[in-house]
């Protein structure tokens, strides 16, 4: 056979077409006119010969190069977006190539395995013989009926059943599947096939091999006909095909009831649900049954309520969702309290799910059921099912400190219905104490807006503190953007700390809310400098400052700044406060400024912390400045907590300058443990810096890293990897010894190495067992000049990064090769024993430069 | 003592499964609440597939007090013994004890499913070894949690729908994006009308990859490579193919769907949830997409989707080159972005928007695990239920039978097949490798 794709003269227009529109490799495939993009004009198609593809599957073999068979792949998904006619065409061109790939002796087995597969999509009947043909092969039989299982045409029922003579038993299992789907089919095109296949499978279901025979058994039942079901019914199997046999009788069933036959498919619901036949079995059928005749499934649920056996509780219980008749419901409901506790949870759980409110009066008398777990469950139901008249009985619950008070407070803030927000609001006039605090916030977490006059009389005027506590809450919860102004007047009228505590978080929650803050906190601006400085006002005006110290921006930092000279304490300790929890730098200069002016014990606290925070804060523009607010800092403590605040604050600045401020407190009796710790740690940490002498510099691999998302550079690109792999930074070795030499373009003296390895284990990254440094001033000749060996890990280890640094003394080199002895499989008692495992780096490090105060 | 493993023939295990008696644990009174379960009231599980995924869930669920994980199935020992050594080495320290060895041993799944002290099964195989345990398994009584997406077709996922309702199991699908509140916050917001009236979705998921082309290689000692291709075409053994971190089996279709379906089906599951389309789908799909040139992997490398579902609404899903990772509600008045660790709106205002009692709230969870232990005891609905993992996990198989043919498709979502599309009407089922069926 010269060519293997040899269309007649009518397919050459067909094939132009075919070429034209193959593209390019990787190129987008079109499903769709109404989204397909204009081909780039740019990207010249790269002709293909699909002769060409077709000979290079003839020989292909799995494993060698598959880019032929891609290709073809891509030709099919471009067929398919050509207009009907042209892609049936092209279907059928592209169907004679895979068949005669198939008939050609010449073909491998893995060729014509991917021809089958193909067949499958744009295989018509001339496919069928030849497949069908496959069925005497043994190598080949599962990829034929892979394909002819697809193909909706009455010539493959024909020939699967003149294959079945003979045939292992494998392959007549496997028919028998392919029937059974096929003749199961509602849109199968051969309408006598049911009936040939109900005749076929009666017969193998006695056949002497058990896997045929029960192969045949659940064949009928899927297909789900009267016929069927009889002969299933009427069959005798032995012991090992039994339970499959009925499990076909239940498949046949539920076909039965999905198609209408109710009666029937009752029958054999009935007759399945027998006490001798398996729970399982027994389960399904009894849920059958009442699908089977919900109207009339009452007396069945309640018996199966009471039976022995859990499962068919539980089934009995999730049979009530299913119940049209909701008197049938209400008739279950009334039994839970004289049914055992695990049935009436499942009761309660059925109840809520099947939403069942006219269950709501027997739920609220579960309420106070004996059993503290029906209890709750029933709390939590009413909340489903409740209505406004349940309010009593929740709000009454849900003052207790247990599960069952949470339970119905949960449950108080999620009743619905008309009225619940009206009864709530009554059920306050007549309640005091915890009961009337429940009330009021759940009004809050309902969202009773409404009510919010109610919440803030509650506020103002309640004299029980935990209602006005609650009611805060409440406002709290449902404030708005626009309810800004009310609040504002509120504070103006407000007294009492406490209050004015709630009203500055609910103010806050107004100014996050909306949809435009700068309006906001120009409103509050505006309000504090028009607030009078009068002692009586003091409070407010603390409050307006903690808001805008919570918002932020360069407004308020104006409006905090003015604070700073106000006449009442109380309001400059505000500012300052607002000034200490600025979330950037802004405020460093004048948290310095206060530093040295404050005397109040209460401002020097404050001053301390804010001084700690902006330390701590990243963008600071000079190092030094960082060292300022340090000593800033400690001039102002006394305390010392608040000196081994400081000494913790500052062991994360990793600076020279920090060792020496230490000092002090290294011998302080009160401080010199904590600061003994940070001398070290930084002491440790200063030399894991970037930048250094290999930056940018090329690198060369003995062996190509498995894993290179950020390129070769990223070795030395003087930027550090996150702890996540994924982040580009990091490259991978899978299964073998990392080996890479970094030329740093000249003679250099090199001091020390340092390289950074991931350890990651669950991700099968581990560290090296070795790495080695050498150097070399003509890239060949290398001297060694640090080693490190770890043993291998004996169990999962917490992900982290791991430094290998190495001074090396001062050798003049223009080559540093790094050598990681990899673990290269992962070790017995990991998740993936035996596979291979990775070495992760993010950089190569030489002569890393320590950081001064003067670099920063 | 530690159970042996057991090997054995289909049938055997096929009526063993069937006819094991149920297994039946104590109901803590509380519905799960209050204190610790003692060890006789612990959910006991089973996990089968000891992959990356498996032990990510072993993770999870031994961190939960009223489960115990008390069996373990993989076919190959190199990942079935380190998971066993874990567990019960996790027991051991949680007991004070030395050693422990209580948890069994299983190369085959039925045995698994047919061990009477096994009450749920937790199921993390590669998609073509989903429907059909998860099938036996609800036949015996257990309950399952099933790694997404539900299954390799269509035709698997409504069996597997229909044999987890008919035997009344509770099912719990890995789509835990469900158990991130962010998720369900958007969806009530986008449900009640916060963004007005929706009108379209946007969906960026990772894209696919590539892999070069892998020699056959002989089946490592110790792995049962015949069970793990199961109802699969017939291929040789690679590494690659079977065994190699992350999850490469599913970049292939004999064995899954790619990125599309890996994780296409966590949004798409979230799109059909915000548009209360949870037991339905898209009328029409279509779409363009990139392929690899070569090598084992053959599902689509990067794509762009238009899915028109019958409310009007169009979701467009691409991969995160061509949109943002993540799923963004677009309504008449707004939009609404959600990823697994952010939720951001326009207008703002919209995220701090209550839920009124009497407007529309979804079933929510805090813990994907712990509502699957909840729901096995209460018997009420999991957070991520049978009927809507199959129609997002149908989305996905639609997505992918549109590329594969090249062309527009229809689908008519109550009858689960193509409109007039013998063609792709093919591709809602496939053949099983003898002697597996469905």
């Amino acid at each position: 056979m010269p060519y293997l794709f040899t269309p007649d003269k009518t397919m050459i227009p067909v094939l132009i077409f075919f070429v034209l529109i193959a593209g390019t490799p990787g190129h987008a495939q079109h499903a769709g006119a109404a989204t397909a993009p204009a081909a780039k004009q740019d990207d010249a198609p790269v002709p293909l010969d699909p002769d060409d593809l077709f000979k290079k599957l003839e020989t292909y073999e799995f494993g060698a190069d598959s880019t032929a068979l891609a290709r073809i792949n891509e030709l099919i998904r471009n067929a398919g977006a050509a207009d009907p006619e042209k892609a049936a065409a092209l279907y059928a061109a592209m169907e004679e190539a895979f068949l005669d790939i198939i008939r050609s002796d010449r073909s491998t087995r893995d060729a014509k395995d991917f021809a089958c597969r193909q067949l499958r999509q744009v295989g018509t009947e001339r496919a069928v013989p030849v497949l069908c043909a496959l069925l005497r092969e043994g190598v080949l039989q599962e990829a034929a009926c892979f394909a002819l299982q697809a193909l909706p045409y009455p010539e493959v029922d024909a020939l699967l059943f003149d294959s079945l003579p003979g045939a292992s038993v494998s392959l007549r299992i496997g028919i028998v599947n392919i029937i059974a789907q096929r003749a199961s089919d509602p849109h199968h095109l051969n309408r006598d096939l049911k009936a040939q296949a109900i005749d076929l499978f009666a017969r193998l279901m006695n056949d002497a091999d058990p896997q045929l025979a029960c192969s045949a058994m659940a064949a009928l039942g899927r297909l789900g006909c009267p016929e069927a079901a009889a002969i299933l019914l009427n069959a005798e199997p032995g012991d090992s095909c039994r339970t499959p046999c009925r499990e076909s009788c239940l498949t046949c069933a539920d076909s039965l009831l999905a198609k209408g036959f109710r009666a029937e498919a009752a029958t054999i619901y009935r007759t399945l649900s027998n006490k001798e036949n398996p729970v399982m079995l027994r389960v399904a059928a009894v849920s059958g049954l009442v699908r089977s005749a919900v109207e009339d499934a009452l007396p069945l649920i309640n018996e199966l309520l009471d039976d022995n056996d859990l499962k068919l509780r539980q089934v009995a219980a999730q049979c009530i969702t299913e119940l049209p008749d909701r008197s049938a419901i209400e008739t279950i409901a009334a039994r839970i309290p004289a049914l055992p506790i695990e049935t009436a949870l499942l009761v309660l759980t059925a109840l809520q799910e099947a939403g069942a409110a006219e269950a709501a009066p027997v739920v609220a008398q579960a309420t106070k059921h004996a059993d503290e777990g029906v209890r709750i469950a029933a709390l939590k139901a009413l909340g489903l099912l409740g209505g406004a008249e349940h309010v009593p009985l929740l709000a009454q619950t849900a003052v207790s400190h247990d599960a069952e008070g949470e339970a119905a407070a949960q449950s108080l803030a999620r009743l619905r219905g008309p009225g619940v927000d009206e009864a709530i609001r009554d059920r306050m006039a007549e309640e005091s104490g915890p009961n009337r605090a429940a009330l009021v916030y759940s009004l809050g977490k309902r969202d009773a807006r409404r009510f919010m006059s109610l919440i803030i009389r509650s506020i103002v005027h309640d004299s029980d503190p935990q209602v006005r506590e609650c009611a805060l809450l409440a406002l709290k919860t449902m404030v708005r953007g626009d309810d800004l102004p009310l609040l504002l007047k509120l504070l103006g009228e407000c007294e009492s700390p406490e209050t004015s505590k709630g009203l500055v978080a609910a103010m806050t929650e107004a100014c996050l809310r909306a949809d435009d803050m700068a309006l906001q906190l120009d409103l509050l601006a505006r309000t504090l400098a028009q607030t009078s400085t009068l002692e009586s006002t003091a409070l407010a005006r603390a409050s307006l400052v903690e808001v805008l110290g919570h918002l932020r921006g360069p407004e308020a930092m104006n409006a905090i700044r003015t604070a700073l000279k106000d006449e009442h304490p109380w309001v400059r300790n505000s500012a300052i406060a607002a000034l200490a929890d600025w979330p950037d730098t802004t405020p460093t200069q004048i948290l310095l400024k206060l530093a040295s002016t404050v005397t109040d014990s209460e401002q020097r606290g404050l001053v301390l912390r804010g001084l700690l925070k902006m330390a701590e804060l990243p963008g600071k523009p000079i190092a030094q400045e960082t060292e300022k607010l340090y000593e800033a800092a400690g001039a102002l403590a006394v305390e010392a907590a608040d000196k081994v605040l400081i000494i913790n604050s500052v062991s994360r600045v990793l600076c020279f300058w920090v060792l020496d401020f230490l000092e002090p407190y290294r011998k302080d009796p009160q401080t010199r443990d904590a600061a003994a710790d940070a001398w070290l740690k930084v002491s440790a940490a200063l030399s894991l810096t970037v930048p250094h002498d290999a930056g940018q510099c090329p690198v060369t691999f003995t062996s190509p890293p498995t894993f290179n998302p950020g390129g070769d550079q990223s070795l030395t690109d003087g930027q550090y990897g996150s702890e996540n792999f994924r982040d580009g930074k990091w490259m991978g070795f899978n299964g073998k010894d990392m080996d890479v030499i970094v030329d740093l373009g000249r003679d250099v003296n090199v001091h020390s190495i340092r390289v950074r390895f991931m350890k990651e284990t669950r991700s099968w990254i581990f560290l090296p067992l070795e790495v080695r440094f050498s150097l070399s001033k003509d890239g060949r000749d290398f001297s060694q000049a640090a080693f490190f060996e770890r043993p291998a890990p004996d169990d999962m280890e917490a992900p982290g990064i791991e430094n290998f640094y190495a001074p090396v003394g001062e050798i003049t080199a223009r080559y540093v090769r790094v050598f990681a002895r990899s673990i290269l499989t992962c070790p017995d008692w990991h998740p993936g024993a035996g596979r291979q495992a990775w070495i992760f780096i993010d950089e190569i490090q030489v002569n890393p430069h320590l950081v001064k105060p003067s670099d920063q | 003592m530690k159970r042996k493993i057991t090997r054995r023939g289909f049938l055997k295990g096929l009526t063993a499964a069937a006819a094991a008696s149920a297994p039946c644990f104590v109901m803590p009174s509380a519905l799960g609440l209050g204190a610790v379960p003692a060890p006789g009231n612990r959910i006991q599980l089973g996990l089968i597939g000891a992959g990356e995924m498996g032990n990510h869930l072993i993770d999870q669920y031994l961190d939960l007090p009223d489960a115990q994980i008390v069996a373990v199935c993989d076919v190959y020992d190199k990942q079935r013994t380190p998971a066993i050594k874990r567990i019960d080495h996790f027991y051991a320290r949680r007991a004070g004890q030395g050693s422990y060895n209580g948890c069994a041993e299983y190369n085959d799944f039925r045995d698994l499913i047919s061990d009477p002290g096994v009450d749920a099964v937790v199921i993390a195989t590669p998609e073509h070894w989903h429907a059909l345990p998860a099938i036996e398994a609800a036949r015996a009584g257990k309950d399952i949690h099933l790694e997404k997406p539900l299954a390799l077709t269509v035709e698997e996922g409504r069996k597997v729908v229909e044999a987890v309702k008919r035997h009344g199991r509770i099912f719990q699908h890995g789509t835990q994006q469900r158990s991130n509140w962010i998720f369900p916050r958007a969806v009530e917001l986008v449900r009640n009308g916060r963004i007005g009236k929706l009108h379209s979705i946007e969906i960026g998921t990772p894209p696919g990859a590539q892999t070069e082309d892998h020699a056959p290689e002989p089946v490592p000692d110790g792995f049962d490579y015949d069970l793990w291709l199961g109802p699969a075409p017939w291929a040789p053994y690679t590494p690659m193919r079977c065994h190699q971190s992350p999850r490469d089996w599913s970049y292939n279709f004999d064995y899954g769907g790619g990125e599309i379906s890996s994780w296409g089906v966590h949004h798409l599951d979230i799109a059909h949830w915000a548009m209360d389309l949870e037991h339905s789908g898209p009328v029409e799909i279509m779409g363009d997409a990139e392929f690899p040139e070569k090598g084992l992997w053959n599902t689509a490398l990067r794509w762009r989707m238009e899915l028109q579902y019958g409310n009007g609404v169009k979701v467009v899903f691409t991969d995160s080159r061509k949109q943002p990772q993540g799923i963004r509600f677009i309504g008449t008045e707004g939009w609404i972005h959600a990823t697994r660790t952010t939720l951001e709106a326009n207008p703002r205002s919209v995220l701090s928007s209550i839920i009124l009692p009497d407007e529309i709230h979804v079933r929510t969870s805090a813990n994907h695990y712990q509502n699957f232990l909840d729901c096995i005891r209460s018997r009420a609905e999991t957070v991520s239920s049978v009927e809507t993992a199959h129609r997002s996990t149908t989305v996905c198989h639609l997505v992918n039978i549109c590329l594969l043919l090249g062309r527009k498709v229809r689908w008519n979502p109550d009858e689960e097949r193509f409109i007039d599309d013998p063609d792709a009407d093919r591709m809602i089922s496939r053949a099983m490798r003898s002697p597996w069926r469905l």
